[in-house]
């Protein structure tokens, strides 16, 4: 018989490349990366800015500088100052924990409550289904701003109120992609076979399903994410958010508005902040969607 | 001067971390009116080798050839668009899943209607007459409600047969069915068959069915090609191939065919040891050697094709192997 | 050596309620399955032939488990296992396992191959760890497959090698009898054979019954001992196999095994139990006034159960 060792080329290679793969498939996308990176950089400023201490929000200094590359300008205020004198930078950077922060925290309350009411409606059919759902039209019937800024006039304005509001908001997309993607699972024989191993519900539910909904429900909380900081900063700008003084930036861009014709570098910058920030989020949806599809296609 | 003449056509992928040989020097001879059969498993190339030939493959594949021919004319140097805009007129090429190649949106009238004006058909009579023509040619009677309907509302064997009308609307040389019944029920698959081969005949069509089920093979085609891991393992004339067929793969395929087991009840079943290997991790040597029962050592040098009168063979033992294992 | 009867069912039933409506509250109900009886010995097959729609995949689940029959009864080794009782219920499960036709959406993608062999084992047994890893490094020999496979995920084995897992997964809680759904119909020719192989040996070698799902006729006619025709949920005949497919009674098989069967298209198709006609009438060419208005009885002709007029003597 024949030395069946002649016939091996190359060795097996570890099938375990599957984090690998995925990092690489996200890596080709050049703006995954760089919205990867710069999304860092500005959490990274943002917890920065926690520490901050307020000196630098004293309203003790020259109204109105222009940022330090523009000859009027002087390198004590980087970006210059606003109406009230304050350092443009520091607030950009105070301001960061506060609209990028409760984004966060929005979505991370829409994402559990949302995927919980999307585990029920999608498991139990029927009655429970119909109970969630319509709720969830109703919700959906209405535009998501003026959804949030009438929770807002209920509750009260405010930065929480304001978060607590988009997170309202953005609970029916998250209801909405589990329970599509649940009763799929739900569908397939593996789930039968499951059953049929003794499985007790709940114990299908999050060995069978859950870690099989993951990748969708990870691309709808990067989407959520931008809406989330776009809405908060919007909540703020129109007075219904956060409120004067905190250097949400929302708020200053509302505040810089009336002197952007003398001052534009007030309304801008922060203007860019939110711009760059909620990008980078895009980005970063952008290089998980195709690492999904990859997948998917293989 | 053949209909279509292909010489070692060499199809290569790039992926990440090198390229991978899905078509290994294939070559195909197809003259007016010949019915040629393709057989081999998912990932032996047969279908890379026909998508390469109409220009369908993605810019990522690498096609090199030593002559690409249809009708005496080459189609080797054109880009992929190019092929196609030389071949659409002559050859046709018909798919496994209807469902995919309609558009789900649009009546089937206005889908048939898109094909025509393509090929020429400016008037909305004559229109309206030849796909008429053309749905009756393929044995559908409720025209009228058919062209009227969604493709999600009919079933995959009328939709099967609407792909075929729209394949022969431009009245082809040449006829490429890859899988056309796989996804169908055995009845339809049988009705479907007989039709293709019917159309054929009495067209004088040449025709290349790519598919697995060796049945269809023997009773319908005049050619076979057999094909493992990119490469044509054993090809010749229908006869030779179900009589004579001397690859080792060849006859393991006949043999493990359900309905060729003429053995005891509940006795052990022919089959080849192991599993076909992906193409990333192709074997030194013939890609058969280590499930070939007749393997020897210099199996570990690749086989030259040794070619007969109309009968191909890739292996260093043809027509001398006593089949016994 | 007495063999002894691994599976019987007797008159078995299984009625579903179609729920219509904004508020899902009108019912429509149909007998997917009447009327449906057979047994099984040790190391015997039965095939289970049908078109779509005819409740062959009903009666897999309702033997599995993952539905319970309406009415009728299931005898596991002599043991009535009919009632809902949990005792009942994880009987069954043992003892009755299931393969599924879809080779890659029948196992669970994000678990390895050792997990998913573990969780029958977890939710129906009372072995400990260890004991647990034992029994799957036997059952991965018994197919085929090795130690090193026990990490990786479904995706990244060929249909053939998870056909073994699949087999092994049901082979796993030492079952009386594996009933499979279309094993073969997502393999390659090629693998088909390996499998059926390995189908055989097991059956060979552990005494396993199987019941098998399938409309290949020669691959039934090389595994089963018996063969049961279905047709709208019922039986219309039901043998030995080489009777049954090389010399069929029934029209319907007939048709059938000739490949002339035309599909069944159920729209306003009223399926009830108690009915007092031939299920098969509409569509059998030797019908006559009597299919319409009166429920064939059973008779035994040539050694097999047969349901049709032509032969109940009238």
């Amino acid at each position: 018989m024949v030395n069946m060792a002649l016939f091996t080329s190359t060795p097996e290679h570890e099938i375990n490349a599957n984090l690998e793969s995925k990092w690489r498939t996200y890596k080709s996308r050049m703006g995954a990366l760089v919205g990867l990176f710069g999304l860092g950089i500005i959490i990274i400023l943002a917890v920065v800015g926690l520490f901050l201490d307020e000196s630098n929000l004293a309203s003790n200094q020259v109204q109105l500088t222009p940022p330090s590359w523009n000859e009027a300008g002087s390198s004590t205020n980087l970006l210059g100052t606003d109406l009230a004198g304050r350092d443009i930078f520091t607030r950009l950077l105070k301001g960061a924990p506060l609209t990028l922060g409760i984004s966060i925290l929005s979505v991370s309350f829409a994402l559990v409550v949302g995927t919980l009411l999307g585990l029920l409606a999608g498991f139990y059919r029927r009655y429970v289904q119909l109970l969630i759902m319509r709720t969830m039209d109703v919700i959906f019937a209405i535009p998501s701003l003026i959804l949030a800024i009438i929770v807002v006039m209920m509750l009260g304005k405010g930065l929480f109120n304001a978060g607590l509001a988009v997170a309202l908001v953005l609970i029916p997309n998250f209801v909405r992609t589990t329970m599509t993607h649940v009763i799929d699972e739900m569908q397939k024989p593996y789930v039968a076979a499951a059953r049929l191993d003794g499985a007790h519900p709940i114990r299908i539910l999050l060995s069978s399903v859950f870690p099989n909904i993951a990748a969708p429900l990870t691309l709808q909380t990067t989407i959520a994410l931008s809406t989330a900081v776009i809405d908060i900063a919007l909540l703020g700008f129109l007075g219904l958010g956060a409120q004067a003084p905190l250097p949400e930036w929302g708020v200053m861009l509302s505040e810089a508005r009336t002197s952007m014709h003398i001052a534009p570098w007030a309304v801008t910058i922060p203007g860019l902040a939110i711009l760059i920030t909620v990008i980078c989020i895009n980005f970063i949806g952008d290089g998980l969607n195709r690492v999904i599809n990859h997948k998917l296609r293989h | 001067m053949a209909l279509l003449q292909v010489d070692n056509l060499t199809v290569e992928f790039a992926i990440p971390g090198g390229s991978v040989k899905a078509l290994d020097n294939f070559s195909l001879r197809v003259d007016a009116g010949s019915y040629h059969g393709i057989i081999g498993e998912s990932g032996s190339g047969k279908s890379i080798a026909m998508l390469a030939i109409m220009g369908l493959l993605p810019t990522t594949a690498t096609i090199t050839a030593d002559q690409l021919a249809l009708k005496g004319r080459s189609i080797l140097d054109m880009s992929t668009t190019e092929r196609r805009n030389t071949l659409y007129q002559d050859v046709s090429i018909i798919f496994q899943e209807p469902h995919n190649s309609l558009n789900p949106s649009f009546k089937i009238k206005s889908q048939i209607d898109e094909t025509l004006k393509a090929h020429g058909y400016n008037n909305r009579k004559k229109r309206t007459q030849r796909t008429r023509e053309l749905l009756s040619d393929v044995g559908l009677v409720h025209i009228d409600s058919i062209l009227d309907s969604y493709p999600h509302q009919l079933t995959a064997g009328i939709l099967q047969r609407i792909m075929i009308a729209i394949a022969l609307a431009c009245e082809p040389d040449l006829l490429i069915a890859d899988e056309p019944t796989a996804s169908l029920d055995p009845f339809e698959q049988g009705q479907i068959t007989e039709l293709l081969t019917t159309l054929v005949r009495e067209r004088n069509m040449a025709m290349v069915l790519i598919a697995h089920d060796l049945r269809l093979m023997r009773e319908q085609t005049d050619y076979v090609t057999i094909m493992y891991c990119g490469q044509i393992v054993e090809s010749g004339s229908k006869n030779i191939i179900f009589e004579q067929a001397k690859h080792p793969y060849t006859h393991s395929i006949l043999a493990s065919e359900p309905s060729n087991w003429n053995i005891p009840f509940k006795s052990k079943v022919p089959s080849l040891k192991g599993a076909t290997p992906s193409l990333q991790h192709l074997p030194v040597g013939c890609y058969l050697g280590p499930r070939c029962p007749y393997a020897e050592a210099h199996c570990v040098q690749a086989p030259e094709p040794i070619y007969e009168k109309e009968h191909m063979t890739r292996c260093h033992f043809a027509g001398s192997i006593k089949y016994d294992r | 050596m007495t063999v002894k009867c691994a599976i019987s069912g007797s008159a078995l039933a299984k009625k579903y309620d179609d729920h219509k409506g904004i508020f899902q509250n009108k019912q429509r109900s149909y007998w997917a399955l009447a009327d449906v009886s057979f047994t099984l010995m040790q190391g015997e097959t039965l095939a289970i032939l049908g078109e779509a729609g005819s409740g062959k995949s009903t009666l897999a689940k309702v033997l599995t488990g993952i539905e319970n029959p309406t009415s009728g009864m299931l005898m596991i080794n002599n043991q009535d296992v009919s009632s809902e009782s949990d005792k009942n219920q994880i009987r069954r499960k043992r003892a009755i396992r299931m393969v599924f036709q879809d080779t890659l959406g029948s196992l669970n993608p994000s678990l390895s191959l050792g997990e998913i062999l573990t969780e029958p084992l977890i939710n129906l047994t009372k072995l400990d760890k260890q004991e647990q890893f034992n029994r799957v490094m036997e059952v991965i020999q018994l197919v085929g497959l090795k130690e090193e496979y026990l990490h990786r995920l479904p995706h990244t084995f060929s249909a053939g090698e998870r056909q073994r897992i699949a087999i092994a997964r049901a082979l796993i809680l030492d079952p009386v009898c594996i009933v499979a759904d279309e094993p073969l119909s997502a393999l390659e020719t090629s693998v088909q054979s390996q499998i059926v192989n390995l189908m055989l040996r097991l059956q060979d070698e552990l005494k396993l019954s199987y019941i098998i799902i399938s409309h290949n006729l020669d691959v039934i006619k090389h595994m089963s001992d018996k063969v049961m025709v279905l047709s709208h949920g019922r039986v219309v005949e039901y043998g030995p196999t080489d009777k049954v497919l090389n010399d069929p009674k029934h029209p319907y098989t007939i048709n059938l095994i000739q490949g002339e069967q035309a599909p069944l298209n159920t729209d306003g198709l009223d399926l009830d139990a108690s009915v007092d006609y031939c299920v098969y009438r509409y569509r059998c060419s030797e019908s006559e006034e009597i299919c319409k208005t009166r429920k064939p009885m059973e008779t035994v002709v040539d050694e097999r159960l047969l349901s049709c007029h032509k032969f109940s003597g009238n």
